[in-house]
């Protein structure tokens, strides 16, 4: 059996099978070295998942499937992104974006700008920035009353 | 810094095979081509550094159930959306 052992801040130590590595390309971006995690989920169905570094055990992300709660979220994927990822056809990349959860909940926001994109095959990951992209860095899951309009024009 | 003076239309070669050309000059602003691999992700400063500052925001995270967080997100939402249809 491939497993390793990983020591993790909030999760303890952890076991992970080697091919549930996820090898990111180039890092998460402000953390270069950062280049294999693995997701923690404890339900399937969830559209968070936990993105835990292998490497740094104080790291960890919360990826969000960003069509879970912005259905009409569109992401092109650049050809060196495809060609990175291995990619055989377009429809095998998984978009995940990242997460900031705030201790009031109402302010979590997805940075649909720069997602994770996954081809779930290869075990491989990019985080790609958007280019010439409507989204920001920081888009409110539950719609502010204010910016309510200013989300879905964002789409 | 390394520090060259380049006229409408002339570039610079960095490495072998990235070349950064001056397309066009107004008093106010200079507009780059940049000729490179695929490989070479090249983006505006400002952007770049949103995103690394959101990345280092978003790795403080650490609420640990998640199961529990998209119950409670997907509650807030529905209340939002019973306050709208009241109003």
């Amino acid at each position: 059996m491939n497993i390793i052992k990983v020591k993790t801040r909030r999760f303890g130590e952890i076991e992970v099978a080697k091919d549930k590595i996820i090898n990111v390309k180039g890092g998460i971006l402000g953390f270069p070295d950062a280049t294999e995690f693995t997701f923690i989920e404890k339900d399937r169905k969830d559209p968070f998942k936990w993105f835990q570094s292998i490497q740094f055990n104080d790291l960890a992300f919360i990826l969000l499937d960003p069509f879970f709660f912005f259905p009409d979220y569109k992401v092109d994927i650049p050809d060196d992104v495809a060609e990175d990822l291995q990619l055989e056809t377009i429809e095998q990349v998984i978009a995940l974006v990242i997460v900031v959860v705030p201790k009031n909940l109402l302010d979590i926001t997805a940075n649909l700008l720069a997602p994770v994109l996954l081809n779930p095959y290869k075990k491989l990951a990019r985080q790609v920035i958007l280019m010439n992209s409507q989204y920001s860095t920081k888009h409110y899951i539950v719609p502010r009353d204010e910016d309510n309009k200013q989300t879905s024009k964002g789409k | 810094m390394l520090v060259l003076t380049r006229k409408n239309n002339e570039s610079i070669i960095i490495g072998e095979n990235i070349e950064v050309s001056i397309v066009d000059i107004t008093p106010t602003t200079v507009k780059l081509g940049i000729n490179a691999p695929p490989s070479i992700p090249v983006h505006r400063k400002e952007i770049f550094e949103l995103i690394h500052d959101e990345n280092i925001i978003a790795s403080k995270s650490e609420i640990v159930d998640l199961t529990k967080l998209s119950g409670e997100i997907i509650k807030l939402k529905e209340k939002k959306k019973i306050l709208e249809i009241v109003e």
